[in-house]
């Protein structure tokens, strides 16, 4: 079992977007997929129509036997299943402090996973805390979406940064250029003089479209309902290029 | 078979309620609240399985359907219609599951499959309609399938049935459960355990007990020797025919290893048992298996050295192994061109005029009423003396051979055993089952030592044969034959330890425990003849 965490200390850059749409491509091809939403806000459950609810809340998933098997949802689509985000989850912090060996709790919750799932993809929350050293303690690929603009671009050091501090070797950073919109200069520049140290950066690139947007209204990935659009061939190109990396 | 990843998922059949069609169930069905409908059309699905029916025997379905938007092959549960894996497939299964791109799936259908093809054993025609069941959000908690459903026979269609599938998602199985109740409830549909495919697979299944080339011909004791033996030979005439397409079409090795192990079986019983017969009548027909069974083997050989290659290239370090493909690509020209031989072989007057000669043959051989003894035997009484004779044969040969015994010695031995196993096969029936079953097991350990030692020795005949065919100027030559020569050694070095396991095995086939086995099978059939 892969874990692919689609993480980026910034909100907004497009994780929900990539962690969908992968777990989509992925599960399409036969794989057994799992896609976890960790993020309170529910983004990816609401793309998948999946109430942002689990019963036992987010205390009940570190306390109870089995708990990940219990609130697991299927999609509506073959292979493809979702843990769905909770409210409580903006609290996990906090519920991840009071427990032993705290930074290792997620990878023991998705341990029992691989007797299921080929991968697992983690939708996680913005920001650096205790919830995402759990995630980088989990993960085989850290996915970086990057919006190709010196902010990011800062946050993105910001975070190599950490991790090298850290030391955490059991992932692969991945960053790729997300939100890429050609008629910005800065776009354009940034994305074609890659900055060095940052990781290596996946050549496929996810361009800024408004059909990647309208994922929200259609409440599917873009594969659903957009399958020849650019931007669908552009997740399509990013899959297979992970999957090298994999 | 938990190793593909994937989690069982419940599917629920139902039978329409007496005297409703598909489209009046619609009708109720969609009175129910939350009912969408998501997709209609027509599709043909495919139940696929080895010739056999390997899949089957192991409870398993699989089902592969054409459907809009891509084909998925299904592995469903036989037992209770669960959905035990899915892939998706735009094209029919390859006819060798490992070739899938999906390593578990692949590995799970090699496993099961073993060396037989996947092959169409029904074809339906489904006209399908979906339904969603969805929660407040459009989320769908369960897919709602009706299925009307013909099949085909023999070209024609013909209706099998009307199927309701109820197919919960994950995490919905408690809100799922209510909407079954309602249906029942609502429309009068009934729970469907055994499921539309699994009864149409069982009906079907008699084609594969029948194409079945395992010995499992019922003797009465007390019949008479010859009506016997014709029984087992019928039987083995039989196993031939029914091979003959799948070794004309090459679906699977296994269609002409059964073919050849047939006409083995019966120039064995024919040699075995000659003087039930007239030697005048037997004599032409043991000749012309002679032919048919050297006229096969070629191809055979081939199908074994192609089959061997993967274990070939397991002896080389990883970077040498490529250098085997000019042998690949040698032996697959070969093939094609023994392919056309054999298939010619098969059409041929020769082949035909044997198979209608041997079957009438064995129609006229009835027992007179008179001859029903003419010495007072009984089927039970020869199979006891040719079975005794031969195991006496066998040990006699095994303990003649001693460490500098030359190798034609054990090759002799070889054949002898195998005589010996033919013969008990064929009248396995008229001995106890546990009895039997634990004398094949041993004389199975001693000719796995035996039968590895010959192979082992065509093998390297084999590809000193294929040196010899390589072109010696290409370029990557020497590194063939190299690679072609570290293969060697190992046999080589196989052979010898294999050799050297030969006494032991034999200690144990002839050790005074096994020797009371046979004696005891000898001493049941006295008793039966008696």
């Amino acid at each position: 079992m892969k874990v692919i965490a689609s993480y980026n200390i910034k909100g907004g850059v497009g994780k929900t977007a990539a962690a969908v749409n992968l777990s989509y491509l992925a599960a399409g091809e036969g794989a057994s997929t799992l896609v976890w939403d960790l993020d309170p806000q529910g983004a990816a459950s609401f793309y998948f129509r999946i109430k942002p609810k689990i019963q036992m809340g987010g205390k009940g998933l570190f306390r109870r036997k089995r708990a990940l098997e219990r609130v697991i949802k299927g999609t509506d689509f073959p292979n493809l299943d979702l843990i769905p985000a909770d409210f409580s989850y903006r609290n996990m912090d906090l519920i991840l402090e009071g427990l032993r060996n705290p930074q290792n709790r997620i990878r023991k919750l998705l341990k029992p996973m691989a007797r299921e799932y080929d991968y697992v993809f983690i939708d996680c929350p913005p920001s650096i805390s205790l919830v995402s050293e759990n995630v980088f303690k989990a993960a085989n690929i850290l996915l970086v979406p990057t919006i190709p603009t010196t902010l990011s671009l800062r946050t993105l050091d910001q975070l190599v940064t950490f991790i090298a501090k850290r030391g955490y070797r059991n992932f692969t950073l991945l960053p790729f250029f997300s939100m890429v919109d050609r008629r910005k200069n800065i776009h354009r520049l940034i994305t074609k003089h890659r900055p060095m140290g940052m990781g290596k950066f996946l050549d496929s690139t996810i361009p800024y479209a408004s059909i990647v947007e309208r994922m929200g209204t259609e409440r599917a990935p873009l594969e659903v309902y957009a399958r020849s659009s650019p931007a669908a061939g552009a997740f399509r190109s990013l899959w297979l290029e992970l999957k090298t990396r994999l | 078979m938990t190793e593909f990843k994937s989690r069982k998922q419940r599917l629920r059949e139902f039978l329409l309620p007496e005297g409703k069609t598909a489209a009046s169930f619609v009708r109720s069905l969609r009175k129910l609240a939350g009912i969408r409908r998501a997709s209609a059309g027509k599709y043909d699905c495919v139940l696929y399985d080895s010739f056999d029916g390997r899949a089957y025997a192991q409870n398993v379905l699989l089902s592969w359907v054409d459907r809009e938007g891509g084909g998925i092959l299904q592995a469903l549960s036989a037992r209770d219609t669960a959905l035990l894996w899915e892939q998706p497939m735009k094209k029919p299964p390859p006819r060798f599951g490992s070739t899938i791109d999906r390593p578990d799936k692949a590995a799970w259908l090699e496993r099961c499959m073993g060396l037989r093809a996947l092959l169409p054993a029904i074809k339906l025609s489904v006209k399908r309609q979906t339904f969603r069941w969805t929660d407040d959000e459009d989320k769908t908690r369960a897919w709602i399938h009706v299925e009307d459903t013909e099949i085909s026979t023999g070209g024609e269609w013909a209706h099998a049935g009307v199927r309701l599938v109820i197919e919960p998602l994950r995490g919905y199985a408690s809100s799922v459960k209510r909407l079954e109740d309602r249906i029942v409830h609502d429309t009068g549909a009934r729970i469907d355990l055994e499921g539309l495919f699994a009864r149409l697979m069982e009906r079907h299944s008699i084609e594969f007990a029948r194409r079945s080339a395992k010995l499992n011909v019922v003797l009465e004791p007390e019949m008479e020797p010859r009506a016997a033996i014709v029984k087992v030979l019928t039987f083995l005439a039989d196993v031939m025919e029914v091979n003959e397409e799948g070794v004309m079409a090459a679906w699977d090795t296994e269609f002409l290893h059964d073919f050849r192990v047939a006409i083995r079986r019966t120039r064995s019983l024919l040699g075995q048992l000659k003087k039930q017969f007239s030697a005048e009548d037997i004599q032409p027909f043991r000749d012309e298996f002679a032919w048919l069974g050297q006229a096969t083997g070629r191809m055979r050989d081939i199908d074994v050295y192609l089959l061997e290659i993967p274990e070939f290239q397991e002896m080389l370090p990883t970077r040498f192994r490529g250098y085997l493909m000019p042998v690949r690509d040698l032996l697959l020209k070969q093939q094609k061109v023994e392919h056309k031989k054999l298939k010619a072989v098969l059409r041929s007057k020769k082949y035909r005029d044997l198979m209608t000669r041997w079957r009438e043959f064995l129609e006229q051989q009835q027992p007179e009423p008179s001859a029903l003894s003419e010495n007072g035997a009984t089927v039970a009484t020869v199979a006891r003396k040719r079975i005794r004779a031969l195991y006496k044969r066998v040990l006699k040969e095994g303990w003649a051979i001693d460490d500098e015994s030359p190798a034609e010695d054990l090759h002799e031995l070889r054949k002898s055993c195998k005589k010996l196993r033919y013969l008990i096969e064929c009248f396995q029936s008229l001995f106890p089952a546990d009895q039997i079953g634990a004398v094949i097991r041993k004389m199975k350990q001693l000719q796995e030592n035996l039968g590895e030692f010959q192979d082992l020795d065509v093998q390297i005949d084999g590809l000193m044969g294929f040196a010899e065919q390589l072109d010696i100027d290409r370029e990557d030559t020497p590194h063939n034959l190299l690679a072609m020569g570290a293969i060697l050694g190992n046999l080589e070095h196989r052979k010898r330890e294999v050799r050297t396991e030969f006494k032991d095995r034999f200690a144990a086939f002839s050790s005074s425990e096994n020797r009371d086995r046979f004696n005891n099978l000898f001493r049941y059939a006295q008793r039966q003849a008696a």
